[in-house]
Order: structure tokens, then sequence, then C-alpha cells
């Protein structure tokens, strides 16, 4: 009996810590990672992609359904840019050359330019713009209302700045590239200025970590 | 050659003393502009091998853009800004590149701008003591199986550019040229003296 009281409570000590550990190692086995594993990646609870409708260079409406099923990389700015959208459409060009490697991409990937500038970029015109840096690179712009419905959802700013005393005006803009998932999730946010070889490199990473 | 004329009224102001003396321009270039752009933006390195300070303070490119700015392009919290700048001011023994997209700025040390002048080109260098500074801004074409794909040597370096607007009938601009040139020219002042007046002003 008095064996009995003794043990007890080493033995409930015991059980304690033993399940203990076996709480934390099964905890660990299953709860989805709580960091990002890319920079830029918005993960665990990507956003998705609400509706959206643009006019696009060939014509037609592009609208939430040709990202279904695609990776999408989405740039905005406008064509009177000198400088940095030129500039970020041609390492555009690039990661787009070195992901043709990846299955993936290669075979689901496009490149989306979307105008901030709807007053002076027509689609037709943009057709042409994006063709210079590649033929398959898509364009899209939209009247001022249907543009700020689709860029406030992505968190884009921008706004236009008076450039002297006359008409002319540049435009200031959110230089971030954004790639969208096949299902529409808006999987990360890729901040200026970018990098050919490591642009590519992250997207390769989320690939994998989602296919894994 | 339609930069000429509306040089040599520079060329013939170069007894002034204070000058582009000691400006070097090296690697400038430019995009191969795409279809319906009205601005595009050059880029270059510049080093003061001079024992005073430069002030750069206007820049033109006769018969192929018709009107020059110097720019700085400025990131903030993501967001492109686009800023106008009246000068770039360079130290004696200062290089400062003028690159793409916002990269940051790199500034380099007097030593690794005298290993940079062994390959110079200089079009303006040291000792020539003119007003003004013309160079040739080199376009290259990375992709010959691409016609349309006109693309560009990558340099780091800083966030300023020159932003340019191209004339309509710019002869360099002819996708069928696989590389070409565009004649550019910047305009220095002495500290002391300026604003100096624009090379428009001169040339005319």
């Amino acid at each position: 009996m008095v064996s009995t009281v003794r043990t007890a409570p080493v033995l409930l000590v015991i059980i304690a810590v033993l399940a203990f550990a076996l709480g934390i190692h099964f905890a660990r086995k299953t709860a989805p990672e709580s960091t990002a594993p890319v920079e830029g990646m918005l993960w665990p609870n990507p956003p998705r992609l609400e509706a959206f409708m643009l006019d696009g260079a060939d014509g037609a409406s592009i609208t939430e359904a040709a990202l279904a099923g695609k990776w999408t990389l989405l740039f905005f700015g406008f064509t009177h840019c000198p400088d940095v959208c030129p500039t970020t459409l041609s390492t555009l060009r690039e990661v787009t050359d070195l992901l043709k490697d990846n299955p993936d991409f290669a075979q689901n990937g496009q490149v989306l330019f979307v105008s901030v500038d709807p007053a002076r970029d027509t689609p037709a015109g943009l057709a042409r713009y994006v063709g210079h840096f590649d033929r398959g690179f898509r364009a899209a712009t939209a009247p001022p209302a249907r543009l700020s419905a689709f860029t406030s959802q992505l968190g884009i700013l921008h706004t236009q700045v008076k450039l002297g005393s006359g008409q002319d005006y540049t435009v200031d803009h959110t230089a971030s590239v954004l790639l969208i998932g096949p299902g529409l999730e808006r999987l990360a946010v890729f901040s200026a200025p970018h990098e050919a070889s490591d642009l590519a490199a992250r997207i390769r990473q989320i690939i994998q970590f989602l296919q894994d | 050659m339609k930069a000429i004329p509306l040089l040599l009224p520079l060329l013939l102001t170069s007894c002034l003393a204070q000058a582009c003396d000691g400006l070097v321009i090296e690697h400038p270039w430019i995009r191969e502009a795409p279809p319906g752009a009205r601005v595009m933006a050059g880029y270059a390195e510049l080093r003061n091998e001079g024992s005073s300070l430069l002030v750069i303070d206007a820049a033109e490119s006769p018969g192929y853009f018709d009107h020059v700015m110097i720019h700085e392009t400025q990131l903030a919290e993501g967001r492109a800004h686009m800023v106008s700048r009246e000068t770039l001011e360079l130290a004696p023994g200062a290089t400062r590149s003028v690159a793409p997209g916002g990269r940051p700025r790199r500034r380099m040390q007097p030593g690794a701008a005298r290993a940079l002048a062994r390959r110079s080109r200089s079009p303006c260098g040291a000792g020539s003591r003119a007003r003004s500074c013309s160079f040739q801004c080199a376009r290259r074409h990375l992709d010959p199986d691409r016609p349309h794909a006109w693309l560009c040597c990558v340099m780091a370096g800083s966030a300023q550019g020159i932003a340019a607007i191209p004339r309509a009938s710019a002869p360099a601009i002819t996708p069928d040229v696989r590389i070409g040139t565009c004649g550019a020219a910047m305009a220095c002042a002495s500290p002391d003296r300026h604003p100096a007046p624009s090379l428009r002003d001169q040339s005319g």
C-alpha cells in the first residue's frame, strides 16, 4: 500500500512528460509552416484574386478566367515610363527564359502587363509595346473605375504626377511583380528592384514548395 | 550626322576655363525604344578625372531627341517615383553610375576609377577643356534571332538616368538596325557660375 502511494506520483510525472513529448512531435508533424518559405511569399493563407475585367490587347476582355490554371507574373506600369517599366519587362523576359527548364512554368507560365495610364495607353498600343520585349507577353488596361477595382484589391498604388506647367504627366506606381497561382491565389509580391536570376529562383522555390 | 551643326558652336566655346575638364563618360547606352514609347532613359558611367568639382547641368541629343532631362528614379515603399534633377555633381576622382530600374547607387573610390580608365574609350577625357562633351550612346542587340527584341547591356549602378523624348523620325530607332548609335552631349558648369546657359541657348 505504501509502495503504491510512493510510485503513483512518479508514474504520473512520466506519463505527463511522455504525453507532452508526443504532443510536440505530432504538432510539428501536422501543423502548417507558420513562416513564409520564400521571401515575398504570402503563406500560409494567400488571398484569392477576386473577379475583375480588363480590356485585353487583342480587343477581348481579360478576366480572372484568363489566369486560372496559369502561373501569372503580373506587373503594372505605362508605356510613357522611361526607366522602371522597360527595365522590368526586360527582366521578366529574362525570367521566363530562365524558367524554360521548369515544366510547370514553361507550360503554364505567363506575363501580364497592366497599364495604369488608360488615358494614353490603348489596348492595341499595349500589344505592340509588350511584344517588343516578348511576343508571348500579354497586356491589358481598363477605364479608371474598373482599373482601380483591380489594382486596389492587389494593393497596387498609382498616381498621376504633373510634369512642369503643361498637360504632360508621369505616373508614380507600385513597381512590384506579383505571382498569381493556378488557383488564383496571390502567392507572392516581389519588390523592386528586380534581378532576373533572383526572381526565377524564388518562383522555382514557390512552385516546388506548393508541389511538396 | 545631324549632331554636327549643333555641336560645332559648343566646341567653339571650349576656351571657357571651367568646362567639362576631366569628365569621362564610359559605357553609355540606351534601350531600343519599344513601339509607342515617347520617353526613353539613357545610362552611363560618369567619372571626374579632374581636380575640381564638376556640375553637369544640361544634356541634349541633337538629331535624335527633342529634349533631354536628368532624372532620378526613387523607389520608396515599393513605388517608383521619377524625380527631375537640375544637376549631377561629381567630386574630383568620383565615379557615378547611372543605371536602370532604381537600383541602389554605387559610388566608386578613386582607385577603382583609375582602374576603369585603363579600359575607357574616353570620348571626352581629361584635358579636353570643352564646355560640353559629346559621346556616342551604344545600343546592343543581344538576341539576333529576334529582330523585335532589342535588349541592352545591363549595368550595375545607381538610380539615375537621362530621360529623353525621341523624335518621331529618329533614324536610330528603326528596328532593322541591329547596332546603332545616337549622339548625345552634356554640358558642365563650374559651381561658382551655376546655372550655366543651356545647350540649346548656346547653339541658337
